[in-house]
Formats: C-alpha cells, structure tokens, sequence
C-alpha cells in the first residue's frame, strides 16, 4: 500500500469516528466558531443512579447499566428517547440532547459490569 | 476562607501547575506525601436525602483534596419515600430507617450527631458551625440541606401532647407520627362509620403528589377495612397538584361514595377533646375551620361538625434552622433560601449552598430530586474551590430529574417524573414538557417498580 492510500484510508476512518459523535455535540461558541460539546458523563451518568442503583449497579427488578457497551446504551437510550411512548425512561431520555446521551453512554461503560 | 489559607489548600507553591490545571485533587496526594496539601473542610448540615447524597458525592470526587462532615441532630434518617406504606401496613419505620453512620462508612465521609446551634468566624477569618453542646466544626465550604418546618393552625399543636399521642398528626415527616397516624386509622369505627379529613397545604410543600397518595390510601383502608366511611379531602389549592389525571381518576372512581374533594379550602384551626389514647376508640371529637374561597363545595364543612380523625398537613416553609439569627440572611426574607441555581451557592453567602426542599425554585420539594440536586450542588462546590476546571457552557448545563411512584391501593400504584435543565439566558431550571408526564395507567406493575425504585435510590444515599 502506498503512502496516500494509506493517508486515505485514515482520513475515511476518521471521517467514519467523528461521524458516530450525535449531530448536536457541534456547536457554535460565541465568536462563532465551530467546536465539539464535551458533557460531563460522569456527572450526566450520575443522574441514572436514583432508579438504577449506585454505579449503575441495581439491586432488583430495574435493569443494571454500569459496564454495558456504550453502543448498546447509547441505541437504547436514543430508541427510548424517539419511540413516542411515556413510560418513564423514555420521558427521562428527553430530558437530555444526544450528545449528553452519548456522554452517559460512554462514561457507562467504563463502570464494573453488574450482568442484568 | 482568606486567600493565604485557599492557597495553601489548593498547594501553590509546591504543586502549583497541577492546581490550576483543575488534576489536583488527588494528583498530588500520592506522589509527594511531604508536600500535600490540606484538605478542604466540607461541612453538610442534615442527613436526608439533598444532605447524605451531596456528602457522599463531594467525598467521592472531591478525594483527598477534601475531607467531609455531615452533621445531623438524628443518628439515623427516616425516609419520607414509602411511608405511607406504614399506614396501612405494607411497611415498618424499621424499614424506612437508615443509620447515618453507616451511610458514612459506606460512602467515606465522617459523621457527627448535634443539633445546629448558630454559626460563626474566628478573628482569623475561619468560619465554623456551632453544635448545641458546645463544640465547633471548621468549614471552608457549607452547605445546608435542612428540608422543612411549619406553620401550624391555631390548635393544632398544645404543651403535653407529643409526636406519640397528639390527635393531630401530619405524619409529613416520617417518624413517630407516622405510628401515631396508623394507630388512630386503626382505632377508626368500623360499619362505614368512620368521618375523616385530610388537609393539603398550599404550594409549595414537600412532595407534590404526597398528600393525594395519602387521601387514596386512607380511602383504600377505610373500604377494606372500616366497611367504607367518609373522607373529605380539603385542598387549600385551586386543583389536584400532581398527578391530576389518575388521582381524579381515584377520587372520582375506585373511592367514590368515600372520597369528597375539596378545592380552594384552608383549615385555620382545628380543636380535640383530648389527646390520642391507643387504648381506647376513637372517639368523635374534633373539629376544624375552614375558609373556602370561590364556590362553596357541594357539602361546605362547618365548625360544628365534628370528626374522628383530621390530618392536617401544614404549610411549610424552609426549616426552623434558616430562620436563626445566624442563618436568616440566607433567605432573603422569604420563606426559602434563595440560591444561585446553577451551583446552589447561596445568593447571599459564597461559602454556603442550600439544596433540597429548603431552597426556592421550581423544582419541587422531594427527595429524589434532592439526590439530583446535591450532584449538581458537589460537582459546583468542587469546581468553585478549583479541584474541577471551570465550567464550560452549554456543554455542562446542569440537568436534573424527578421521579416519584404513588401507590393508589394496597397493590398498584401511578408515577410521575419530570426533567429539569438551567437556561442560562433566564438564569433559571426550566422543567422540560417532552420529559416530563404520569403514568398513562394505575397498575401492579408500577407498584413493583416503585419498591425498585425506593430499594436503588436507598442504597444510593444510605
């Protein structure tokens, strides 16, 4: 392979990491320049725990999401958030733009997995 | 706190970059031993769930750059949160009961049991909490989650009677009046006999959907038990505050013939015989006042009638604490504290914070939405003493949330929830309509959910 193909090949690859970042993490600051939100997904994450249970770890009949895979949290929480109905986690997922969603889903992640 | 102590603390001069970097906190407490810093003093005035939960958090991100005292005059929390399952039997105070010195170990900060006497400074500047008995614990940063008292209507409350006999209990603060509350439901006359009231102050008092959750359970207990019975449910409120849809639902369905709602009502007074005696039935003997303002109900209460049981539940106010000569000035002559509401930091006090039922704002008065609270209030705390970086914007606009399940009967129940996030143009949490909403419908499964619910935010705060 030669040097710009590989230099390509990057350049889609990243094109394809900065692609799955939400839509809404691009803002634009005061002087109106472009940049990339950064939530705290520690602190957004924290929010999950009241129902949850500490660290995402729950105790009974409500689903554990400390260690999950951040793909699948962040799919569960966008499918909740746009699915129309009103049981409390998908009210709750309004709550928050995708990229805060993306943000908990990503710190989630990084927790011990607690298995269902 | 004077600018020689805060950097001394923050370790300039040693470790100074790393400081203001905001990677302090515990970046520089284990590789250089001689040179850390001492850490900041957090005091946490009242172990419910606003003051346990925001102890824990600041402890739990605030590291060794931190060292946390929660102080409360009670050794152990009774939760509010199902208790009104004690009411009918479904709980035990025992159950609703959470010692605060193991909710300390458990989430590593100390714990200190006192009442709260005033507060003060030394001549050096050094701020500290007086407790009763005399001692004094040192703070750089305070903050008060101190919850609720009352305003009570004349004759509601007499010298010798007690949270254990008082005809007269709210029972809005879990605890002995809670078990005295159950007693006299107990004590009522069976046969459809029983004459009831419940008062509902106005807003805002703690726990919206709370006093519409007691009437329905109150209305369960006398068709299941007391062979049915009367229950006026007198509101000082134009309408049902939460949940209007499936307690109206309740009102006007599974209790019709029991409950009869009431609107516009304020009790002004109540007057008894005596005081409760578990030993013998209840006798009818109690009156009350009442002012209706707009149209009169269809059955007007009159001073003349009298009752088995009235519970009222007052109107509240910010805890008695606020109102020390001390603490007053946190008020801002309102009956709440008024806070910046993005941090919690008192508007009229940088070193103290209130949070919870205590402080004024829309979010309404609960503990859930306490524990919601206090993370906001610990990752604000963190960043005002430089252990966090600075808060950027939009991307850390604080967001908090409410849940809350009520049992209707012995089996089912509804919920309620609710999202929250500060506007920084108006300086204000905005509750957000697309996440906000009750059950679409009263069922057994929310009554599971809500033991889950209760069992997970417990073992989160305690």
């Amino acid at each position: 392979m030669n040097k710009s193909v590989l230099l390509l090949l990057l350049a889609i690859a990243a094109t394809e990491v900065a692609a799955a970042l939400p839509a809404d993490c691009s803002v634009t600051d005061a002087n109106g320049v472009r940049r990339v939100m950064q939530p705290n997904g520690e602190l957004l994450a924290a929010q999950c725990y009241q129902c949850h249970g500490d660290q995402g770890r729950s105790l009974g009949e409500i689903d554990s999401i400390g260690g999950k895979s951040a793909g699948d949290l962040y799919g569960d929480l966008r499918e909740f958030k746009s699915n129309g109905k009103a049981d409390i986690m998908s009210l709750q997922a309004r709550a928050y733009r995708d990229c805060e969603l993306y943000a908990i889903a990503q710190y989630l992640s990084t927790l011990p997995n607690q298995g269902d | 706190m004077d600018r020689r102590t805060f950097v001394k603390k923050l370790g300039l001069g040693t470790v100074a970059s790393a400081a203001v970097a905001g990677t302090l906190a515990k970046a520089d407490s284990g590789s250089a031993a001689a040179t850390a810093p001492e850490p900041f003093e957090i005091v946490v005035v009242g172990g419910g769930f606003g003051g346990a939960s925001v102890a824990k958090y600041i402890a739990l991100w605030g590291g060794a750059a931190v060292k946390v005292t929660l102080v409360d005059s009670n050794a152990a929390h009774v939760s509010c949160i199902l208790s009104n399952l004690v009411l009918n039997n479904q709980k035990t105070l025992a159950n609703l009961t959470f010692p605060l010195v193991k909710a300390a170990e458990k989430y590593q900060f100390a714990f200190k049991q006192g009442a709260v006497a005033g507060m003060g400074a030394e001549l050096n500047g050094s701020r500290f909490i007086a407790l009763a008995d005399g001692s004094k614990i040192y703070f750089d940063k305070l903050v008060l989650s101190p919850g609720i008292d009352f305003d009570f209507p004349r004759g509601m409350v007499q010298n010798g009677w007690t949270d254990t006999n008082t005809p007269f209990p709210h029972a809005w603060k879990a605890g002995l009046q809670t078990n005295n509350l159950r007693d006299q439901l107990k004590m009522l006359p069976g046969g459809g006999k029983a004459r009831v009231v419940m008062t509902i102050p106005p807003k805002p008092y703690r726990c919206p959907p709370g006093p519409y959750e007691r009437a329905c359970l109150i209305a369960d207990y006398l068709k299941n038990k007391k062979g049915g019975g009367k229950l006026f449910v007198l509101d000082a409120n134009p309408a049902i505050q939460a949940e209007p849809v499936n307690f109206g639902k309740a009102f006007s369905g599974l209790y019709k013939g029991i409950i009869e709602y009431q609107p516009n009502a304020a009790v002004n007074a109540v007057s008894a015989a005596a005081a409760f005696n578990p030993r013998l039935a209840l006798p009818q003997d109690k009156t009350i006042n009442v002012s209706y303002t707009g149209a009169l109900p269809a059955n007007p209460i009159g001073s003349g009638q009298k009752f088995h049981l009235i519970n009222v539940i007052p109107k509240q106010k910010a805890a008695d604490l606020l109102f020390g000569t001390d603490f007053r000035h946190l008020l801002g002559g309102k009956a709440w504290a008024g806070v910046h509401i993005d941090t919690y930091q008192s508007l009229y006090d940088n070193d103290v914070y209130v949070i919870g039922d205590a402080h004024d704002s829309v979010q309404p008065k609960a503990g859930h939405i306490a524990n919601s609270e206090a993370k906001v209030c610990a990752d604000a705390l963190l960043r005002h003493l430089q252990l966090r970086p600075a808060r950027v914007m939009p991307d850390e606009a604080p967001v908090t949330n409410s849940a809350c399940f009520s049992p209707i009967t012995a089996s089912t129940a509804s919920f309620l929830t609710a999202g929250y996030r500060y506007n920084p143009a108006l300086d204000t949490m905005e509750k957000i309509a697309a996440a906000s909403g009750e059950a679409e419908q009263i069922n057994s499964d929310n009554y599971k959910m809500m033991l889950a619910w209760a069992n997970n935010l417990f073992a989160e705060v305690f």
